[in-house]
């Protein structure tokens, strides 16, 4: 009959051969038919069949229109959809008709339209004029969920995505349906904001314009919108994304689903920071400080002068801090002209980063069929990594084992180690670790978007051991989190002079002699290595206002006769043979590859798993998720910001009899700090959490009180 | 009233109380089920031709084979019990658990040694609150009998007063802590139950009615009835007789003697207009459609059914607009808001059959009326909405000269005089229920 694993069914007369297990809708696509749907979301589960929207007639089956996207293809199925079948064409039409009886035809001034499933499905299978001659349901509105999301109940047509979203996915249960039948409302459990990293979501998986963005509401029109395929660059994941623009701004940002990498999910940092683009201390042009008189702009001519000047004065003695933002032909662009031009090879790299675990090296997709994870390293996930957290969450769901020590794994046939943390050794530890454990894949979590290329970036243009030069003539620091570094700045108190490149004015004032503005990844062309090592593409959202770092290096380079492209594909052209196999750049696809895992090494001797365990706990300071310029700069964002709470685990809380909500002070050495308790069960015994902005002076081992 | 099954010796004894229970042979029935072997409890049931008794009519020894054996399925197995009686009209559960408990007990019991379950969840109506301190006291005095229960622990779970609750996979997502909302079909139950293990759900008579299939035995009690309606069934006739109440009755008795004998006849010995047979989910018989038997075949000739058995007798002064907007209301009220059809369609309908009673409504809104009706029923995922429709519909369709007046006329021909505070509670009565108080 069919092929072992598959079955054969008809849709509308045509045969289709799809693999067992899959959904009707997908296999009607399969043979080039629409089911329709509202509802139907298979990333949030099992179906739920509420809409009724891809009623179909279905034989074998009780003698009316099926929900098809309940079903799964079997063989012998013979479908009919609306195209061929006048039952399930008047059904689909009954359920637009019922959905249409209260909602609201706004549809002018509301944001979904053009780009509504309900517009669009109403086109398609929907009654052209009403029998309602009522007055239609209505609700307060628009009701903000939370400062990122306006609720419109008279919209939302109850499809319960975001709830399921909520409860399923991000598993956040803040999402709830209160009352009943046609009085249902979507709502948030207390009436509290919608608070959680992933919110977001809800307002793509929305089909109408029930859940709208706060930040893009009235922003623009859909036909007057251009969406660029790029990447986000704000954490190692590197989630793939939509940056929609219009008149050269952003005005918003779309999952774009790489189904290995993010499966079309987003954290809100990565779908709201963007304002930080439109900052009122972004700057604009070159800064340079006149004695006593602070900060005066410059024009770019001016400022590549005092750059070469700077370079040529510092007679080689030269460090770079390099921020593991820039793409990997910035950094490659910048060490061409320092290290191959000038000699000077010594850098603060924004990590330690090793290519141990390129044998190791499997899609972040592979968490999820992982039946034991091992999360190493003690610092938050989702605080670094978001997108790797729902993976993890998708695989406990799976029936996954999440364990926080090696010894945990047991005897597992598909083992995931991840660490998030320090002590990691750039992912050689983790390698050894990974070894042991005879893991399937392993992850080290770094703490900036492009580290890995960055350093790789670095290392190819030059095999130069760096000699650090003392005193240093010039530290030239690339981008803000090099510039928002305690390390960096006080390297800055050693150096005689500064060189800064930065987005803002706040955080490049006071330390620097010479400030060049930076650039977002929003507004780079060019290249990102993610935390998996997938190569990704950057696409040019907008223009940024200055000119970008890669045309300013290259015209610098020229005064030193060192020839640097200002053009990313070139530029990439000239590094790719080196660290990434000559991959050309057009190649790096849309929705890039992972290439495949490198050869292991023989198993090397096992890794010190031996830690001393100190008297009191040992305090792990995060920097949050929501935290840093970007989304300092973005008002909307402010009430996401960590609260003032301690990580504690349920062992040690249980020893100390806290409480979840207790007030409960962490002192260390003398200082203390005072904060409320949260008791958790990702965290391991004798380790508590506090984000970094809440920590005060404490030192790494502290004690609690109550 | 001759074979009570249900309620035997119930009248003439306490029988709420253990030892008296025990006095009339309780428990022995299933003493003796426990030396049968789960597979031929299931054959003896399956032998006395049992239907489910909370409206859908499934037979009840199939429903349990459907139970997969531990080696097909690891998971616990579990017995809910379906006592959110909530159709309007029937009210046959209520005094099952308040008069006859151990005997509820008792079924619970063998049906769990017959399904290889350990756990019985018994979810009932948060408003039966009386029914539900009697099944405490029970349980209470069975405690110590352990030669009773042998491990088997029985929970009372109250319901929070949702009629969709009493839907098989709504009531076990609200019994899982769940907003009470129908799942799909399949998995079924039985595969995919209560937190997706094996689970049996069965309705309250159901259960009341095993011990004495396991006492006589299956073939016996399959000599009561008629063919496909085997053995005896608890009625409650309410509405405009003289003497509403639960009756058990042989299945086959005719509507005519429901009406006239067993609830004394219409109040006032006023005509009869019309009977809903078997709940408010049924379609509507006219006065000169009574002459049928009360069982599965015989109803399902004139296109209804005996659903949850809650018969309601309307007499000639009701309104059939009226009682339309009664049923749409509590189905509007009702609904849970999880699919399309039900959720819109049920206030739709209402809106036109408020319209239709205000003699506001044009021609075309009685078509449109029926063609709501139409676009809900078989669209909906579970079968709530759908029985409004059918229901409302049927009403339209027996009394389409009354609905007509309703227009030509511009008015409601009875108007206020309608007696529908009698038949089947209003919306604005389904208030919360007091909490019970729980012995000690």
């Amino acid at each position: 009959m069919s092929a072992p694993g598959t079955v054969r069914l008809t849709i509308d007369g045509i045969q289709v051969e799809v693999p067992k297990g899959t959904g009707l809708v997908e296999a009607a696509l399969a043979a080039g038919i629409e089911i329709p749907v509202f509802c139907y979301e298979p990333r949030l589960g099992a179906p739920v069949g509420a809409c009724r929207m891809c009623l179909c007639e279905i034989t074998p089956g009780p003698p009316k229109p099926q929900a098809a996207c309940t079903l799964q293809a079997a063989d012998g199925m013979d479908v009919r959809t609306a195209l061929t079948s006048a039952v399930a064409a008047e059904a689909q039409n009954a359920t637009l008709e019922f959905i249409l009886v209260n909602h609201p035809l706004d549809c002018p001034v509301c944001d979904k339209g053009g780009e509504c499933p309900l517009q669009d499905l109403t086109f398609r299978y929907g009654p052209g004029n009403t029998r309602m001659t009522f007055p239609k349901r209505t609700f307060d509105k628009p009701i903000p969920i939370s400062p990122l999301i306006a609720l419109d109940r008279e919209r939302c047509i109850l499809c319960y995505r975001c709830t399921r979203f909520s409860e399923q996915v991000a598993e956040d249960g803040q999402l709830v349906a209160v009352n009943r039948g046609s009085q249902t409302q979507i709502a948030t459990f207390e009436d509290e904001p919608y608070r959680a990293p992933f919110t977001g979501n809800v307002i793509e998986l929305c089909p109408v314009g029930a859940l709208t963005s706060t930040t893009y509401r009235f922003e623009a029109r859909p036909w007057e919108i251009q969406d660029v395929p790029s990447v986000c660059g704000l954490c190692p994941v590197g989630c793939n994304v939509e940056v929609t623009t219009r008149e050269g701004k952003v005005k918003r940002i779309l999952s774009r689903n790489h189904p290995e990498v993010d499966q079309g999910w987003l954290c809100d940092k990565g779908r709201f920071a963007h304002q930080h683009l439109n900052a009122d201390d972004r700057l604009r042009d070159p800064l340079l400080r006149v004695r006593r008189r602070g900060f005066e702009e410059i024009s770019w001519e001016r400022a590549l002068d005092e750059a070469e000047q700077l370079l040529r004065g510092a007679e080689g003695r030269i460090v770079t801090a390099l921020s593991g933002s820039e793409t990997v032909e910035q950094a490659y662009a910048l060490a061409r002209l320092l290290r191959r031009g000038l000699g000077s090879h010594a850098a603060v790299l924004p990590e330690e980063v090793s290519d141990a675990l390129d044998s190791f090296r499997v899609p972040l997709s592979a968490i999820a069929d992982a039946d034991v994870i091992a999360v190493l390293g003690d610092a938050p996930i989702v605080e670094r990594a978001p997108i790797v957290e729902l993976w993890i969450k998708q695989a406990k769901r799976n029936g996954a084992r999440v364990v926080t020590s090696l010894d945990d794994v047991g005897e597992a046939s598909n083992a995931i180690l991840i660490w998030c943390g320090p002590g990691a050794g750039g992912g050689a530890r983790v390698a050894a670790l990974a070894e042991s454990a005879r893991a399937k894949g392993a992850f080290y979590l770094p703490e900036t978007a492009n580290a890995r290329g960055v350093c790789d970036a670095w290392a190819a243009a030059a095999d130069t051991e760096p000699a650090n030069p003392d005193p240093i003539g010039l530290l030239i620091v690339s981008g803000d989190e090099a510039a928002a570094n305690p390390d960096v700045r006080a390297l800055a108190e050693q150096a005689e002079r500064v060189l800064v490149i930065s987005m803002f004015h706040g955080l490049a004032g006071g330390w620097a002699d010479l400030v060049l503005p930076g650039t977002s990844y929003l507004e780079r062309d060019g290249t990102y290595v993610n935390l998996e090592g997938r190569l990704q593409r950057l696409r040019r959202a907008v223009i940024p206002p200055a000119p970008d770092e890669l045309v300013w290096i290259s015209r610098l380079a020229e005064r030193f006769d060192i020839a640097v492209s200002p053009y990313p594909s070139a530029v990439f052209a000239e590094v790719s043979p080196i660290a990434f196999g000559g991959i050309p750049f057009g190649i790096v696809g849309d929705l890039a590859d992972l290439p495949p895992a490198t050869e292991r090494h023989v198993p090397g001797q096992s890794p010190d798993m031996a830690v001393s365990e100190p008297s009191g706990l040992r305090l792990i300071r995060f920097r949050p998720l929501f935290s840093g310029p970007a989304v300092e700069r973005t008002p909307e964002l402010q009430f996401q910001r960590p609260l003032a709470e301690v990580e504690i685990s349920r062992h040690d809380a249980t020893d100390r009899r806290i409480r979840s909500g207790d007030d409960v002070t962490v002192s260390s050495n003398g200082t203390s700090v005072t904060l409320r308790a949260r008791i958790s069960d990702d965290l391991r015994a004798g380790v508590v959490r506090v984000a970094d902005e809440h920590a005060g002076d404490l030192q790494p081992t502290v004690d609690l009180s109550t | 009233m001759a074979n009570e099954v249900v309620f035997a010796d119930a009248y003439e004894r306490d029988l709420t109380k253990l030892a008296e229970y025990e006095a009339i042979g309780g428990y022995a029935a299933l003493a003796k089920a426990r030396t049968m072997g789960p597979q031929a409890v299931i054959d003896e049931v399956s032998a006395s031709e049992l239907r489910g008794r909370g409206g859908a009519f499934f037979p009840t020894g199939r429903k349990w084979a459907f139970i997969p054996k531990p080696d097909q399925n690891p998971n616990p197995h579990y017995l809910v019990v379906n006592a959110d009686e909530s159709e309007p009209g029937s009210f046959k559960d209520n005094e099952i658990m308040a008069r006859v408990p151990h005997r509820f007990i008792e079924g619970c019991l063998i049906t769990a040694h017959a399904v290889e379950a350990k756990w019985v969840f018994v979810y009932i109506r948060g408003e039966y609150t009386g029914p539900y301190e009697v099944l405490v006291a029970a349980l209470e005095e069975l405690k110590a009998r352990d030669d009773i229960l042998d491990g088997v622990t029985i929970v009372l779970h109250r319901g929070a007063g949702a009629y969709i609750c009493g839907e098989e996979t709504a009531l076990l997502e609200s019994l899982e802590g769940k907003r009470g909302q129908p799942r799909t079909k399949p998995p079924f139950p039985a595969v995919e139950g209560l937190y997706r293990s094996p689970t049996v759900v069965n309705n309250v008579e159901t259960m009341a009615t095993i011990p004495p299939i396991i006492d006589i035995g299956g073939a016996e009690y399959a000599k009561l009835g008629v063919p496909d309606s085997r053995g005896t069934r608890v009625v409650s006739i309410s509405g405009h007789v003289k003497r509403p109440g639960n009756y058990e009755i042989e299945n086959g008795t005719s509507v005519r003697s429901l009406i006239y004998d067993l609830g004394g006849g219409i109040t006032e010995d006023r005509p009869l207009k019309a009977v809903i047979p078997g709940g408010s989910s049924t379609v509507i018989l006219r006065y000169d459609e009574i002459d049928v038997g009360y069982d599965f075949n015989s109803l399902l000739a004139l296109k209804t059914a005996m659903g949850s058995a809650g018969v309601v007798v309307l007499d000639d002064r009701c309104c059939m607009v009226q009682l339309g907007i009664r049923i749409s209301e509590f189905y509007e009220h009702e609904s849970c808001g999880k699919c399309t059809p039900c959720r819109e369609g049920t206030r739709w309908m209402t809106q036109i059959l408020r319209r239709l009673e205000a003699g506001e409504a044009d021609q075309h809104e009685l078509d449109l009326l029926l063609d709501v009706c139409d676009r809900i029923n078989g669209k909906c995922l579970c079968p709530l909405g759908e029985t409004a429709a059918i229901a409302v519909a049927s009403y339209v369709d027996k009394f389409r000269g009354e609905f007509q007046q309703h227009v030509d006329e511009g008015a409601c021909p009875f108007g206020e005089s309608s007696p529908l505070h009698n038949v089947l509670a209003p919306v604005a009565m389904h208030t919360h229920s007091p909490v019970a108080v729980v012995p000690a």
